[in-house]
């Protein structure tokens, strides 16, 4: 057998993510002085390895439990748009993890302080997140949990992605119909007979 | 007609479950899932009985239902 499989791995969380900022000016006023978080390392390079990289500076800040979040500025690049829609720029979130209800309202009121728009908390099935922008149009979450995942969430959420994927492969997929997907699998798991 | 609704038996969703069992639906446990069986009629569901969050009660579906999904807007879960 191939030894590589039989290597019992697991990461130790996220080191950084990287984003790429047209504007180092505002990023480094809004991470370190609004957000609070460190400047720890910058890299500055002459483009290397691939044809026509442009010199760059890859700076980061950190987040604590040894995680960064880390800009890419690109010299003589210009501008692109790397959120392309609302819907998608909601998607692509960075969301950083908070314990206590204390610490979720006092990002909120340092983040007001500094004059940026923020939501009210909204409370979700097990976390409760305030959501904002940085000035490069990331959007940032603030989350507390609510509760911990258990054995029950991970096996309910095996089933749901059985039935997303079966809703797909069925055509037309939906919300309606992964749920009735959901139904059909967890009725049949369960086997409790209609009343 | 048949009309069930699965719903995670955690502590959220435990609303949902009660405001069923307060209409008169039978609530059965099994496994993972409270079952809510509405014994051949429509299964209807307000979200103002529930007293549920909002981004909650829009998940009230993750369990997966059988039948036909009728309405499930701000306003009410309806399983026919």
């Amino acid at each position: 057998m191939n030894s590589v499989l039989t290597v019992e791995l697991e990461p130790y969380g996220v080191d950084h993510l990287a984003f790429v900022t047209w504007d180092p000016a505002a990023t480094l006023r809004f991470y370190r002085d609004v957000m609070g978080f460190p400047l720890v390392h910058a890299i500055t390079a002459r483009g290397w390895g691939i044809d026509a990289h442009p010199d760059f500076v890859h700076f980061f800040f950190a987040i604590g439990k040894g995680s960064h979040v880390a800009f890419f500025y690109y010299f003589g690049h210009p501008p692109e748009d790397v959120l392309p829609t609302a819907l998608m720029k909601r998607a692509r979130h960075l969301a950083l993890h908070v314990e206590t209800e204390g610490e979720l309202l006092a990002y909120r009121s340092r983040l007001i302080a500094a004059g940026i728009r923020v939501t009210h908390p909204v409370a979700h099935e097990v976390i409760e997140s305030i959501y904002f922008d940085d000035p490069n149009g990331i959007q940032l979450e603030v989350t507390r949990p609510l509760r911990a995942f258990d054995a029950r969430d991970a096996r309910d959420a095996d089933l749901t992605l059985q039935a997303l994927i079966a809703d797909i492969a069925a055509g037309e997929p939906s919300g309606a119909g992964m749920w009735r997907h959901k139904g059909k699998i967890v009725g049949e798991k369960l086997a409790v007979p209609v009343a | 007609m048949m009309a069930r609704l699965f719903v995670l038996d955690v502590a959220e969703f435990q609303p949902l479950v009660a405001a069923a069992a307060t209409s008169g639906y039978a609530v059965e446990r099994a496994g993972d899932y409270a079952v809510i069986d509405s014994a051949g009629s429509p299964l209807l569901i307000r979200h103002a009985q529930t007293g549920m969050r909002e981004a909650l009660w829009f998940g009230s579906l993750t369990g997966g239902y059988e039948g036909r999904l009728e309405a499930f807007d701000d306003d009410m879960l309806r399983i026919g």
